[in-house]
């Protein structure tokens, strides 16, 4: 009986504090409508004011613009004063807001798609493009924006929407490349890759590399699922992880086949690349960046990461190795405008002067954009002959790195799982691996069904 | 006297007082911890998405949970996880707490020394004796190789990998539960040893009959706590198999990494939450059962 009361008395003050809360609603409500009108008399005040500052022909514009690269801080700053200095672009603002990449999306989804607080300008990826292109997020671009000859082609399709117009501005390109520590091809007396390697060629040079005592391996194969990883042979072996507008799992295929077993083989029968145990140890790319390892493959952003780990002279580039084609996977970002932007002309003209070579100069002291008159800049910046990510860029096939859309999280799931028991077991033959890979395929199909 | 006594409204008592200064953090309560476990009741019904609006679909995903391989597995590593962690823990915890409740030298430093585990970060723990368990250079297999034994790739063999992580909770948590332990041995009180030896009682018989006996009320919290947190594990799982892959994921999940990875990498909250359901569930039952068999062995007085 004592512990009803208690309960019961517990429960009236829950109830008797809803009901403070219930009452306090109204009043919170008045209070809103009541702002809501001072702001909307605001609002025409502002109105009237701007209508009459555009009359004068100098209408007071503030942009919002999203990204996540806190190495651009600068960089954007100083393209957004170069934009102002121009003639009749001083009454445009432009707010930039760097957010971290965890945040990012799910900050700019939102704004997207309420239109509550929506940037005008934002960056995206190709990953998110392949979603926000069709949601109709995306601005589609005026022509005569982007200079369509400066660009690369392969960029440039992945932003044309249906209707044949182009939805933003390709800044940075990502294509994977061949990074290699030149004094440790000096100390082995060996002569620096180059373009028209072949798997075999490389195969050899990192046999050759490979210390006795494994202080050194010749190539540092990422077992990761980032860029430059397992997914890089694929694409190299003339497939790919998966087809991912249809979400089919492609990594099983015969051809797939031959680059995870040629893999397996420069780990398990030549020991050139640190093995699959000791790659959940060490992760990613830290034998090479910590001069341990002699070759790795990487995006453009790497090499700057590995010349100020070891320093710029003895940071080389050459274009991968051909297996079945000569391909590389890339990534595309770029700066697009909001669909519902309220600022339609200014948007299209910033993003104008982003895409034009005195713009893309600007970026371009940051990471490696994608006007190709401007390699040079990023060239001088960073200090390293990068010829060989402009060569790959126009001869190979270049296939887009499209993670993470619709099943793909689960894929890649399963995707990394097999990367891991394929790389984690010792005594794989080839028909092993292809038993191993088929399994993980099996699963992916499973899960579109 | 007395109807006026009755008479005087209930704004006026001290309960009232009582349950307003209770209110503040039973609103809270209500708020973000027993609204949100009911209304994962419902999402548990739905099919949702990180972003938009659900969609009631029945009992599809606990149908659908059950059909997969993998809610087993995380279920079986819980448990495993669970049996382990927590009578070892436990175990060394009360030892510890015996001995420190002696007259020992630097006392007050041991005691600081067990409790700091339980007050570092998780992530920091978890980053750090990744590098302890290095095959090569972590200080693990060296020591291992002092005595002749090549250490295995603790972090790179699934045989290892779960074991490892337990060791490590064990090792995070015996400071926690040690002081609660060492709390309840001080209320035990020095009448009884003397007694005990006077009597001619073997220090391990005074452990095993007084002291024992005497702190079952905090034995039975922390092992009820050490339950809940098992079965709830996830900080310490997640920092380990984030920076591993493959069959080592599949060696070290726990339900709670189910229902954060189904949640947040897949994106399905509803499924998650599925799973979440369970997990209550299962905590529910375990707990109640432990209450159950309460008093057949804490004695509270």
């Amino acid at each position: 009986m004592k512990r009803f009361k208690k309960w019961g008395a517990m429960l009236l003050t829950a109830g008797m504090i809803f009901s403070l809360t219930a009452c306090s609603q109204p009043e919170k409500e008045t209070k809103t409508t009541q702002q809501a009108a001072e702001s909307k008399e605001q609002n025409g005040q502002e109105e009237t004011q701007s209508q009459a500052a555009s009359g004068s022909g100098e209408e007071a514009v503030s942009l919002k613009l999203f990204y996540w690269d806190a190495l651009f801080s600068e960089e954007i700053d100083e393209l957004i004063k170069a934009y102002n200095a121009q003639e009749g672009n001083a009454n445009v603002t432009i707010e930039p807001t760097q957010l971290p990449w965890a945040e990012y999306w799910t900050k700019l989804e939102t704004t997207l798609a309420t239109g509550d607080d929506a940037p005008d300008i934002f960056w995206v990826n190709l990953a998110h493009l392949v979603e926000y292109l069709p949601a109709g997020y995306m601005l589609p671009l005026e022509d005569g924006v982007v200079d369509l000859d400066k660009y690369s082609d392969t960029a440039m399709d992945l932003l044309k929407g249906e209707d044949g117009s182009h939805y933003g501005v390709p800044f940075l390109l990502d294509p994977n490349v061949l990074i290699y520590n030149k004094a440790m091809f000096d100390e082995a007396g060996l002569s620096y890759p180059s373009n028209d390697w072949t798997w075999e060629d490389f195969r050899n040079a990192a046999k050759a590399l490979t210390k006795e005592d494994k202080s050194q391996y010749g190539y540092c194969f990422r077992t990761d699922t980032g860029q430059g990883s397992m997914h890089e042979w694929l694409v190299m072996a003339g497939s790919n992880e998966f087809d991912y507008v249809n979400s089919v799992p492609l990594f099983a295929q015969d051809d797939a086949l031959e680059g995870w077993s040629f893999v397996y083989d420069i780990m398990y029968q030549d020991g050139s690349t640190p093995t699959g145990a000791q790659m959940t140890e060490i992760q990613g790319d830290t034998y090479f960046q910590s001069g341990q390892a002699a070759m790795v493959f990487g995006a453009p952003p790497k090499i700057v990461t590995y010349a100020e780990a070891l320093g710029a002279e003895k940071i080389g580039v050459s274009m991968l190795p051909t297996g079945a084609r000569r391909a590389c996977s890339f990534s595309v970002c770029s700066m697009a405008g909001y669909a519902k932007t309220k600022y339609n002309t200014q948007v299209q003209s910033f993003l104008k002067f982003a895409a034009s070579k005195e713009g893309m100069n600007i970026l371009s002291k940051a990471g490696l954009t994608a006007h190709l008159d401007c390699f040079d800049v990023y060239e001088q910046n960073i200090g390293i002959d990068v010829g060989a990510i402009k060569e790959t860029l126009e001869q190979s096939t270049l296939v887009p790195i499209l993670y993470s859309v619709g099943h793909n999280s689960e894929f890649q799931t399963a995707f990394n799982s097999c990367i891991g028991e394929v790389y984690l077991t010792t005594d794989l033959d080839k028909d092993g691996i292809k038993k191993v890979i088929q399994n993980y395929a099996d699963q992916c199909t499973a899960l579109t069904k | 006297m007395n109807e006026q006594k009755r008479k005087k409204p209930f704004y006026q008592t001290d309960n009232f007082w009582g349950y307003l200064f209770v209110s503040p953090l039973v609103v809270l309560m209500l708020i973000f911890s027993v609204g949100p476990i009911f209304f994962s009741f419902y999402m548990s019904l739905t099919e949702w998405k990180l972003s938009g609006v659900g969609h009631f679909i029945g009992l599809k995903n606990f149908q659908e949970l059950f059909s997969d391989d993998t809610i087993w597995l995380e279920l079986k590593n819980s448990m495993v996880y669970t049996v382990f962690k927590v009578p070892i823990g436990v175990a060394i915890s009360l030892v510890l707490a015996y001995f420190l409740n002696q007259k020992v030298p630097f006392k007050g430093m041991f005691r600081v020394i067990y409790f700091l585990p339980s007050i570092t970060m998780t992530v920091a723990i978890g980053l750090v004796w990744r590098y302890l368990f290095n095959s090569q250079y972590g200080i693990v297999n060296v020591i291992l190789g002092w005595f002749g034994i090549t250490g295995p790739f603790w972090m790179a063999d699934p045989k290892y990998f779960f074991a490892a992580i337990i060791v490590v909770a064990i090792w995070q948590g015996i400071g926690y539960d040690m002081i609660i332990l060492l709390a309840g041995l001080q209320n035990v009180p020095g009448v009884y040893y003397e007694a005990a030896r006077v009597e001619g009682a073997s220090p391990f018989q005074c452990f095993k009959s007084i002291t024992v006996p005497l702190i079952t009320p905090s034995l039975f919290f922390v092992i009820i706590m050490e339950f809940m947190n098992s079965l709830k594990v996830f900080d310490l799982i997640y920092i380990f198999i984030n920076a591993s892959f493959g069959p080592m994921e599949k060696a070290a999940r726990t339900m709670v990494y189910g229902v954060y990875q189904k949640a947040f990498v897949y994106s399905r909250m509803g499924y998650a939450s599925a799973e979440a359901v369970i997990l209550f569930v299962i905590i529910l039952a375990v707990t109640l059962i432990q209450f159950w068999g309460e008093r057949r062995w804490v004695h509270y007085d």
